[in-house]
């Protein structure tokens, strides 16, 4: 038997949610202009178009580190721009996980604050290793 | 092979996953692979991509109308996260004939729960572990704000462990593994557990995706078209979600889930992936 709902004006989270809300559309949205503008070089200054994925050779030092990733996008290179889509998609989730540790922060909620912290810290070693 | 018909291949699959909401990216390394004979490597990686985007793009909504339990999000992350890095290393390690094989277990298990219909319990009073780390909640019901509790932290957080491993592995969400902990083993509401799930996905293979860019597993023009398909499709999908025709397009999905799974279990077997 579930307990009799009752009506209340805000969910103690809510403001958090909000800002979440934002971050993960913000990031998704970046992703896909700034995916679909690297296509568009991509294809304009005459690149492939057919990925050579059939058989495991790894991608190339200049799309497999964000720095080197970063470099190659200012330079305008289209798979590099691509790729840097991804690595904002990727960085989304980190964000919201950053967007929650100052909420939480904030709200002097010390134990959420450590929850986030380690969820971070994972989050940014697999992005370092 | 096309990025063009890669990324229809992905919008279907986006929809689909949406229609049924059974989820889109338990199919995406099993299409690539075996329709378009992409390495599974590739395969892989790129359907990580998929996953983060689409995780993204619902749980934003499903947050905002607070659905999901943020709380209860980020502390089964922890898990999820530990799981799914110690998975991207794994990877490494595993033929892939033995990821294959992974798979087809999976997808063969996923068709199996999705035909099946567990009973909501909805608990109000938390147990010790759930009231220190305070993760009752309310959640928007037809009747108003439904209260909420869960039960048994630590036994999801292992089965979370597990599904953040699995997740690495495969390249898809694990919504397999989280029904069983969330619904099952913590008692949460459907509502809350799917969306909580969905919320959690973007974190977990962002972890794993972080690896994977380094290995060299991340093609950009095969995980772009692919990312961009199944968001459309999910974005089509989502608001349409009707009564009647959910059980047709479910056994529909379900075939082909199954038909996959037997793709995979064939390469597998005899060594052709």
């Amino acid at each position: 038997m579930p307990a009799p709902a009752t009506p209340s004006p805000e969910r103690p989270d809510a403001a958090m949610e909000r800002a979440v809300s934002r971050v993960l559309r913000a990031g998704v949205i970046m992703a896909v202009v700034l995916g679909v503008a690297g296509i568009g070089v991509h294809i304009a200054r005459g690149g492939a178009v057919l990925p050579n994925v059939s058989k495991f050779s790894g991608e190339p030092p200049d799309l497999t580190s964000i720095r080197a990733i970063v470099r190659a996008a200012a330079r305008l290179d289209g798979l590099a721009l691509v790729q840097l889509a991804i690595v904002v998609l990727i960085l989304t989730p980190l964000a919201r996980v950053l967007v929650m540790f100052a909420g939480f922060a904030r709200a002097r909620d010390r134990l959420y604050v450590g929850i986030s912290l380690i969820v971070l810290a994972a989050l940014v070693y697999g992005l370092s290793a | 092979m096309t990025p063009l018909l890669i990324a229809l291949s992905a919008f279907a699959a986006g929809l689909l996953g949406a229609l049924t909401g059974l989820g889109g990216g338990i199919v995406l390394v099993p299409l690539l692979t075996v329709v378009f004979g992409v390495d599974i490597s590739y395969a892989v990686g790129a359907s990580l991509v998929a996953v983060i985007a689409t995780s993204c793009a619902s749980s934003a909504s499903f947050v905002r109308k607070g659905f999901a339990n943020i709380r209860i999000g980020i502390l089964l992350e922890v898990a999820t996260t530990t799981g799914a890095l110690l998975g991207a290393f794994a990877a490494a390690y595993l033929a892939p004939r033995v990821i294959a094989f992974i798979f087809a277990i999976v997808l063969l298990l996923s068709a199996a729960q999705s035909l099946l219909t567990g009973d909501e319990h909805i608990v109000t009073t938390p147990d010790e572990t759930a009231r220190w780390l305070r993760l009752s909640g309310v959640f928007p019901s037809e009747h108003g704000l439904q209260p909420y509790s869960v039960r048994r932290v630590p036994v999801g957080m292992a089965l979370m462990f597990i599904a953040g491993v699995v997740s690495a592995v495969l390249g898809i969400g694990s919504g397999v593994v989280k029904v069983v902990a969330m619904d099952r083993a913590m008692q949460m509401p459907f509502k809350v557990s799917t969306t909580t799930s969905s919320f959690m996905i973007g974190v977990t293979a962002a972890a794993s995706a972080g690896v994977y860019l380094h290995r060299g597993y991340i093609d950009p023009m095969l995980a772009l078209p692919v990312m961009l398909g199944v968001l459309a499709g999910a974005s089509v999908g989502s608001p349409v979600l009707s009564g009647a025709r959910t059980r047709s397009l479910r056994a529909l999905f379900t075939t082909v889930m199954i038909v996959l799974a037997a793709q995979m279990l064939y390469r597998s077997l005899t060594g052709r992936i």
